[in-house]
C-alpha cells in the first residue's frame, strides 16, 4: 500500500524536478545568448538549488529506509553528485552559481551540460517511477 | 598530473584537410635537404671551425665574484661542453653556499670567455657582425632565394645610408595586390609556405611598431653591416620605385640579372591605391605589407653546423654566392594567386618551386637552447605584429600593446591548436595612452556599423559596388550612409583627416546620445581613508593627503567634478564640507546599519570647495594624529562610500593600513590565525581562496551602479588582501600593496607618492563597457583582468584607466575553414571626464593557417608568457601551487616535444625550439622563480595574493619585466644606447643584457629593472671617474649610508653619461603603472643579495639556474 504512495509522491516530485531543470536549461541558454545578466540569473537560480537537491535527497532516503535497493541504486549517484557539487561550491554565500565565474565558457558549458544530462535522467526516472507505481498498483489490486 | 589546457597526446603529421597544400618548407626531411643543398653550394663553408673565434677564452678573469651565485650542476658529465659553466676561480666569499668544489676542470671548457672584457668584446664583435646573425637566415631563407632584381634587370644603385628614415619612407608607398581567396591551385601550396618569408631586420620593425615608451630597436643601427643595410633597403624598396644603392654594395650582394627567375615581386608592383579591384580574401585594395620581424639576436653564437656556415661565411668576407642573395621583397603567399595582375616579364609563380621547398623562415630556424648562450634580442623586444595586413588602407603604426594575439597566425582548427601546445588568446590594453598622431578621433553623426554583427567599420572591410561595404567579420553587405564616398576613402591618406575610420586600425569615435543610457555622469571621486593608528604611524595617511593636495588641480575633470571624503577606524567619519567653513565631522559608531548622516555636503563640487577641501586634507593627519584606535571597519566604510555615490557612479579610492576587524567583511584575530595556518601549512598544496564573499558581493553591486573601487594597502601585517582585492577585481579597479611602508624608508614612501601621483592624474573613463567581436568560429573562453563579464562578449568596466589590461582566451566553436583571415575587434565605450560618450575601436587581422610551422613562426613569445602566467594564477586559485608549477613546466615541455616531432633534433644532446619561441623557457623559468610560485615559506601570504593580482592585471610590458627583469649596464651606456627624438622629447633605447652574474663585472655599474624594484648595483671596483660623473661622489660609501639602500635624489650632473642614465630611469618610471622603488646597492650594502636574487638565469638558494632548468626539461622530455 505504502508503495503506491511512495512511488506516487516520487513521480510528482520527479515532475517538479523536470520543470526545475527545464527552467535551468532555458536560463543558461538565455544567458549564453545575451538575453540575461549573470547577476540576475544567479539570483533567480541559486534559491532553487537547495529545494531541488533536497527533493532528490528525500527520495534516496525513502528508498534507503524502505529497502528498495534497485530504486536506491538509480537515485543515489545523482544525490552523491549533488552533495559533492554543493560542498565544492566556490562561493559560500553567493550559492552554487557565481555570477563572476559563470561567464567563463568552461563554467557555462559545464552548467548547460549538467542541465541536459539531469533532464534526461529525470525523464528516465519519470518512466521508471511510473512503471513502479503501476506495478505496485497492479500488485496491490491483484492481492485484494 | 594535470596539464595546461593542452592535450598531452601529440600526433605527428600535418593536418590533412586544408586549404593549402602542406608544403615542403616545413617538412623536416626537406629541411635536412635544405641544409645539405646549401652545403653543396658552399662547400668551403662547411669546413669551418666549430665555434666562432670570439668565444675562445683567455685565462685571467675578472667576472664579478660577488655575484656568482650558481653552482654548476655536478651531474653533468664533463664531456658535455657546458657553455653556462662559470669559470671556477670565481668563488669568493659571496659565492652561493652551494658552490661545488668538485667540479671537474673540464667543465669550464674552452667555450667560456675567461675574461669579462673579452667576453664583452666578443659580444660586441658578434653584434657588429650582422652576418653572424643574418647568414643562417640567408641560407635557409626563402626570400633570400628570390633575388633582388628589378623586372627589367635594372640594377639598383645608391648612396643611401641605412638610416631608418629612409627605410621608413620607402616602406610606405609599398603595395601588394589583394590576396586571393583560393581554390587551392597547383601553386598555392607552394606559395603558402612563404607565409613567413623573412622580411628581416628589427630596424624596420622598430619603425613600424614603435610604441610610446619603448622601442625595439634604434632607428639607426650604427653597427649595421653593409649586408644588413642592403637587405633592409632592398626589402623596403618597392619595385615600382627606383631603389638606390651604392654600387659598392650592390655589386657585391646582388645577383646577376640572369637569376631573375627567382624573382617574384609582381604583386607589389601596383602603385598604391590604384587597384581597387577586389582580391579574394578580404577583397580589399592592395595592402602594404608590414615587414615581419625576426629580432636581431644579441651576439648569438650557435654551434650546430647550419649556423657555422653562417659564421664562416662572414669570416670569408661574404663571398657572394648564387645560393644566398639578399632579400628584395618576399612575396606574401596570400597575396599571390590566379588572376592577379603581374608585371610583364616577371617570373611566373611556379618558377620558384625548388628554392621554395628549401625555405625555412628565420622565425623557424631551430635553436638548440643548450648550445646557444645568448638568445636575447639586442633591445627590449616589442610583440610582433601579425604579418598579413590584408586591410590595407592602414597607414598608422599599430601599437601591439594595445591589442595583440599570442599567435599571429591562428590555427584553423582546435586540433591544430592543441597540437601546437600553445595558448590562443588576445591581450588588450584598451585605454592605453597613445600619441595623438596615432589615434585619429572621428566625430560623426553616423557611426558606420555592420547591421548584422554590429562591427564598427575598419580598414579591413571592403567596398562593394553600389555604395555598399562588406563586413570583414560576418561578410554581410551593408549600405554606406550618405556623404560617405568610398572613392575618397580610398584616396584619403591622412589618418587624422577624414575617413580615418577606414585608414587606421585604432580609432576613437565621439558618439551621440544613442550610445548613452543616461546622461553622461560627472567625474565623482570619493576618498575613503584609514585613520587608525597604524595608518598614522606608518606615514601612509600623511603621504596620501599630501599627494592628493599636490594633485588636486590635475585630477581629471571639469566644473562638474565632485569629491567626497570618508575616514574610518573603529567608527566611520563623514565630512560635511561647506564653502569656506571648516568641515563638519559626523562620527558614526553604529556599524550594523549603513546609512548616511546627511544628504547635503557629503558629496560636493570640487571647484566650489577646493580650498576648504585642501585645508581638510592638510588637517587630517593632525586630527587623527593622537588617535590610538587599532580597529578598522573597511567593509562598512566601503559600503557607505558606495551608498554615497550609487546614484551617479564614480570612483572610490580606499586606503587601508590594517586588517579589517569590525563590521562587515571583518576578520577576527582567531579567524586570521586559522586562515594563515591553513594557507601556510603545506605550500605544495597551497590553494588561494578568499575568506569572505562580502567584498565580492559589494563589488558586484558597485559594478551595477557604475562605481569602481581602487584599493591601496599599506600594511606589513596580514591584511586579508585576497578577500579585499575582490572589491577591485569585479569593479574594474586596481589594487596596490606597499608592505613595508614606514617613515623610516623614504624611498618606499616616495614610490608610494609617485604611484599616487600617477593614479590621481592619469586619464580615466567612466561607465565603460568593452565588447570584443571576433570572426565566427572563434569564441571568447576565459577572461583575465579586473572586470565583470556581463555577457559572453561584454565586459562591464565602471572605470577604465590606461593601466587596465585584459587577457581573453579564445576557443573554437567550429573550424575556420571558411575564412583565411580572422579578425578581432575590441570596442570600448566610455564617458570621458568632459561628459562625452566615446568609443575606442581597435581591430587586428590574424591570418588563419593550416600548418603547424606557421603557427610556431608567428608565435608571440611575450604574449604567450604573459598568458601562461595568468593561467598559472588560475591554476593556483582553483587547484594548488604544486599543480600550477607542474603546469608551467608542462607547457614548455610539451612545446619542445611537439616541436621536436616536426623538426627532429640532429643530436640527442639538444633542446630545440624555433627562433620565435626561444625566449619562452627563459620567461617560464622567471615565472617559476616569481614570488607567486616559489615554494618558499618566507613569502608572505599577502605578498603572494598581491602577485596573483598583478599577474592578472599588469600591462604586458610591465608584466614581462616582473617575470624576467631587464638588466642594463650603465658604465658603457653611451656606447650601448641611442637617443631618438619623439614627440614628447628625447627617448632612449638601451641594449639589454642577460640576467646573469656572468655578464657583470666588478668594475661595472648595472641597473636591474625588476618591475616593482629598480636596482642600481655598483660593482666593488667601480671607477671613481664614473662615480664622479654620475653621482658627484668619489666612493660608493659617500653615496649611500651603511644599511641604507636609498639616495635622496638622483644627482643632476651635466654630462652625457649622467643625462642618459637619468633619462633611462625616468623613462622606466613613466612607462609604468607602478612606480618602482629605487634601491642603490653597493658592495658593502647589507642587502646586496637583492641583486643576485633577481638574476633569473642564475642559481639562487633553492632555485634552478637556466642551464639546470634546461637540463631538467631535457630529462623530463626524454622520459
Amino acid at each position: 500500500m505504502y508503495h503506491i504512495f511512495m512511488y506516487g509522491a516520487a513521480l510528482l516530485a520527479d515532475i517538479a524536478l523536470i520543470f526545475l531543470t527545464i527552467w535551468n536549461v532555458v536560463s543558461f541558454d538565455e544567458l549564453k545568448n545575451d538575453f540575461k545578466n549573470p547577476v540576475d540569473l544567479c539570483k533567480s537560480l541559486n534559491p532553487l538549488v537547495l529545494p531541488e537537491y533536497s527533493l532528490q535527497a528525500v527520495f534516496s532516503l525513502t528508498f534507503l529506509l524502505t529497502f528498495k535497493f534497485v530504486s536506491l541504486l538509480l537515485t543515489a549517484p545523482i544525490t552523491i553528485y549533488h552533495a559533492f557539487r554543493y560542498t565544492r561550491r566556490t562561493s559560500r554565500s553567493l550559492g552554487i552559481y557565481d555570477p563572476t565565474t559563470i561567464m567563463n565558457r568552461r563554467e557555462l558549458e559545464r552548467c548547460q551540460r549538467e542541465g541536459w544530462i539531469k533532464l534526461a535522467y529525470y525523464i528516465v526516472m519519470f518512466f521508471y517511477f511510473a512503471a513502479m507505481l503501476l506495478w505496485s498498483l497492479i500488485s496491490y489490486l491483484t492481492r485484494n | 598530473m594535470s596539464k595546461y589546457p593542452i592535450d598531452p597526446s601529440t600526433a605527428p603529421g600535418y593536418p590533412q584537410s586544408s586549404v593549402y597544400k602542406p608544403t615542403a618548407s616545413s617538412h623536416p626531411q626537406l629541411y635536412h635537404q635544405a641544409q645539405q643543398s646549401y652545403q653543396n653550394v658552399v662547400p668551403n663553408l662547411a669546413a669551418q671551425p666549430s665555434h666562432p673565434a670570439h668565444y675562445h677564452q683567455q685565462p685571467g678573469t675578472q667576472i664579478n665574484p660577488h655575484l656568482v651565485p650558481s653552482k654548476p650542476n655536478p651531474h653533468i658529465p664533463p664531456s658535455q661542453s657546458n657553455p653556462y659553466t662559470l669559470p671556477s676561480q670565481l668563488n669568493p666569499h659571496l659565492r652561493s653556499s652551494h658552490s661545488n668544489p668538485h667540479i671537474p676542470p673540464s667543465l669550464s671548457g674552452p667555450n667560456i670567455p675567461h675574461s669579462q672584457t673579452q667576453l664583452v668584446q666578443g659580444m660586441n664583435n658578434l653584434q657588429m657582425n650582422p652576418a653572424t646573425q643574418n647568414i643562417p637566415v640567408k641560407s635557409f631563407n626563402p626570400a633570400t632565394q628570390y633575388a633582388a632584381i628589378a623586372p627589367n634587370g635594372q640594377q639598383k644603385s645608391t648612396s643611401v645610408e641605412p638610416s631608418a628614415a629612409n627605410i621608413k619612407s620607402q616602406i610606405s608607398p609599398q603595395i601588394i595586390p589583394p590576396p586571393t581567396r583560393t581554390t587551392p591551385s597547383k601553386h598555392s601550396g607552394e606559395i603558402t609556405s612563404m607565409l613567413h618569408a623573412p622580411t628581416h631586420p628589427g630596424v624596420l620593425n622598430s619603425q613600424l611598431n614603435a610604441p610610446i615608451h619603448r622601442s625595439t630597436a634604434p632607428p639607426h643601427q650604427p653597427q649595421m653591416h653593409p649586408t644588413q643595410s642592403s637587405q633592409v633597403t632592398n626589402m623596403s624598396t618597392p619595385p615600382g620605385i627606383k631603389p638606390q644603392m651604392s654600387p659598392s654594395t650592390s655589386s657585391q650582394f646582388y645577383p646577376s640579372p640572369n637569376q631573375s627567375h627567382f624573382l617574384n615581386y609582381d604583386a607589389s608592383s601596383q602603385p598604391w591605391g590604384q587597384n581597387i579591384q577586389r582580391g579574394s580574401i578580404t577583397q580589399g585594395p592592395p595592402a602594404p605589407v608590414l615587414p615581419a620581424t625576426p629580432l636581431p639576436i644579441q651576439g648569438q653564437s650557435q654551434y650546430p653546423p647550419t649556423q657555422q656556415s653562417g659564421v664562416a661565411q662572414f669570416q670569408n668576407n661574404l663571398t657572394p654566392n648564387p645560393g644566398s642573395t639578399p632579400v628584395l621583397f618576399p612575396q606574401h603567399p596570400m597575396q599571390t594567386g590566379p588572376g592577379q595582375p603581374r608585371i610583364p616579364g616577371s617570373a611566373p609563380v611556379n618558377q620558384f618551386n625548388q628554392t621554395h621547398q628549401q625555405a625555412l623562415p628565420p622565425e623557424l630556424e631551430p635553436i638548440n637552447l643548450l648550445d646557444t648562450r645568448n638568445i636575447l634580442p639586442k633591445y627590449i623586444p616589442d610583440p610582433p605584429l601579425p604579418k598579413v595586413s590584408t586591410g590595407v588602407r592602414t597607414k598608422t603604426q599599430f601599437d601591439p600593446y594595445m591589442l595583440c594575439s599570442t599567435l599571429n597566425s591562428i590555427p584553423y582548427s582546435k586540433s591544430l591548436l592543441s597540437k601546437s601546445k600553445l595558448p590562443l588568446g588576445v591581450l588588450i590594453q584598451p585605454f592605453r595612452d597613445i600619441q595623438s598622431d596615432k589615434l585619429p578621433i572621428v566625430s560623426t553623426s553616423c557611426i558606420i556599423r555592420c547591421t548584422n554583427c554590429r562591427t564598427y567599420i575598419n580598414p579591413y572591410i571592403s567596398f562593394l559596388s553600389g555604395r555598399k561595404w562588406k563586413c570583414n567579420i560576418c561578410h554581410r553587405a551593408n549600405a554606406l550612409p550618405d556623404g560617405f564616398n568610398p572613392d575618397d576613402a580610398m584616396k584619403a591618406n591622412n589618418i587624422t583627416g577624414s575617413y580615418s575610420e577606414v585608414q587606421s586600425p585604432i580609432v576613437e569615435y565621439i558618439a551621440n546620445s544613442d550610445y548613452a543610457l543616461r546622461p553622461p555622469q560627472p567625474p565623482v571621486y570619493v576618498f575613503v581613508l584609514d585613520v587608525s593608528n597604524a595608518s598614522v604611524v606608518s606615514g601612509a595617511l600623511s603621504a596620501f593627503c599630501k599627494t592628493l593636495i599636490e594633485c588636486i588641480d590635475e585630477i581629471p575633470g571639469d566644473s562638474r567634478t565632485q569629491v567626497g571624503l570618508i575616514t574610518f577606524n573603529h567608527s566611520i567619519q563623514f565630512y560635511g564640507i561647506r564653502g569656506n567653513l571648516p568641515a563638519h565631522i559626523y562620527d558614526i559608531l553604529d556599524l550594523e546599519e549603513v546609512f548616511l548622516p546627511t544628504n547635503n555636503d557629503l558629496l560636493v563640487y570640487l571647484k566650489e570647495v577646493k580650498e576648504s577641501f585642501k585645508q581638510l586634507l592638510r588637517d587630517l593627519p593632525s586630527i587623527w594624529g593622537n588617535s590610538h584606535s587599532s580597529d578598522s571597519c573597511v567593509g562598512v566604510a566601503a559600503e557607505s562610500a558606495y551608498k554615497m555615490i550609487s546614484q551617479c557612479g564614480g570612483r572610490i579610492t580606499i586606503l587601508i593600513a590594517q586588517r579589517p576587524t569590525r563590521g562587515n567583511g571583518a576578520m577576527s584575530s582567531e579567524q586570521a590565525t586559522s586562515y594563515l595556518k591553513k594557507h601556510t601549512s603545506n605550500l605544495e598544496s597551497l590553494q588561494l581562496s578568499a575568506s569572505t564573499d562580502f567584498y565580492k558581493k559589494l563589488a558586484l553591486d558597485c559594478c551595477e551602479k557604475q562605481v569602481g573601487v581602487d584599493v591601496f594597502v599599506t600594511c606589513s601585517q596580514f591584511t586579508d588582501l585576497l578577500s579585499i582585492s575582490a572589491l577591485s577585481r569585479y569593479s574594474s579597479g586596481q589594487v596596490r600593496y606597499y608592505p613595508a611602508l614606514s617613515q623610516e624608508s623614504p624611498n618606499r614612501i616616495k614610490a608610494f607618492q609617485e604611484d599616487l601621483h600617477r593614479y590621481f592624474t592619469r586619464r580615466i573613463g567612466f561607465e565603460a563597457v568593452m565588447r570584443i567581436r571576433c570572426s565566427p568560429g572563434l569564441a571568447l573562453h576565459t577572461f583575465h583582468g579586473n572586470c565583470f563579464v556581463r555577457s559572453t562578449d561584454l565586459l562591464a568596466l565602471p572605470n577604465v584607466n590606461p593601466d587596465h589590461s585584459f587577457a581573453i582566451q579564445l576557443s573554437y566553436e567550429e573550424t575556420l575553414d571558411e575564412v583565411e583571415v580572422a579578425f578581432v575587434q575590441s570596442a570600448l565605450l566610455y564617458t570621458s571626464v568632459r561628459g562625452e560618450r566615446r568609443i575606442r575601436v581597435a581591430t587586428i587581422a590574424l591570418p588563419v593557417t593550416t600548418k603547424l610551422m606557421d603557427v610556431y613562426a608567428s608565435a608571440n613569445t611575450q604574449a604567450i608568457a604573459a598568458f601562461v602566467a595568468k593561467m598559472a594564477v588560475d591554476r593556483l586559485i582553483e587547484s594548488s601551487l604544486g599543480d600550477a608549477r607542474t603546469g608551467l613546466i608542462n607547457v614548455v615541455g610539451d612545446l619542445i616535444k611537439s616541436y621536436s616531432v616536426f623538426c627532429p633534433a640532429n643530436r640527442s644532446n639538444s633542446l630545440t625550439l624555433p627562433t620565435s619561441l626561444r625566449l619562452l623557457p627563459l620567461y617560464l623559468l622567471g615565472l617559476l622563480k616569481h614570488p607567486l610560485l616559489r615554494v618558499n615559506s618566507l613569502i608572505q601570504l599577502d605578498e603572494r595574493s598581491y602577485q596573483t593580482i598583478l599577474l592578472k592585471t599588469l600591462p604586458l610590458d610591465e608584466l614581462l619585466s616582473s617575470i624576467y627583469p631587464t638588466l642594463y649596464s650603465l658604465h658603457d651606456i653611451i656606447e650601448k644606447s641611442e637617443l631618438t627624438n619623439e614627440l614628447e622629447g628625447d627617448h632612449i633605447i638601451v641594449q639589454i643584457m642577460h640576467c646573469s652574474a656572468e655578464k657583470t663585472s666588478l668594475t661595472g655599474t648595472y641597473l636591474l629593472d625588476a618591475g616593482e624594484h629598480l636596482i642600481l648595483y655598483l660593482g666593488a671596483n667601480v671607477s671613481p671617474e664614473f662615480l664622479q660623473k654620475v653621482f658627484g661622489v668619489s666612493s660608493p660609501r659617500e653615496l649611500v649610508e651603511d644599511n641604507s639602500t636609498s639616495i635622496k635624489e638622483f644627482p643632476v650632473i651635466e654630462n652625457m653619461l649622467s643625462e642618459r642614465i637619468r633619462l633611462l630611469m625616468s623613462q622606466i618610471k613613466w612607462s609604468r603603472a607602478r612606480s618602482p622603488v629605487l634601491m642603490v646597492l653597493t658592495d658593502t650594502s647589507h642587502c646586496k643579495m637583492e641583486f643576485p636574487k633577481r638574476l633569473v638565469e642564475d642559481k639562487f638558494e633553492e632555485t634552478m639556474s637556466y642551464y639546470e632548468f634546461l637540463n631538467f626539461l631535457r630529462s623530463k622530455i626524454s622520459k
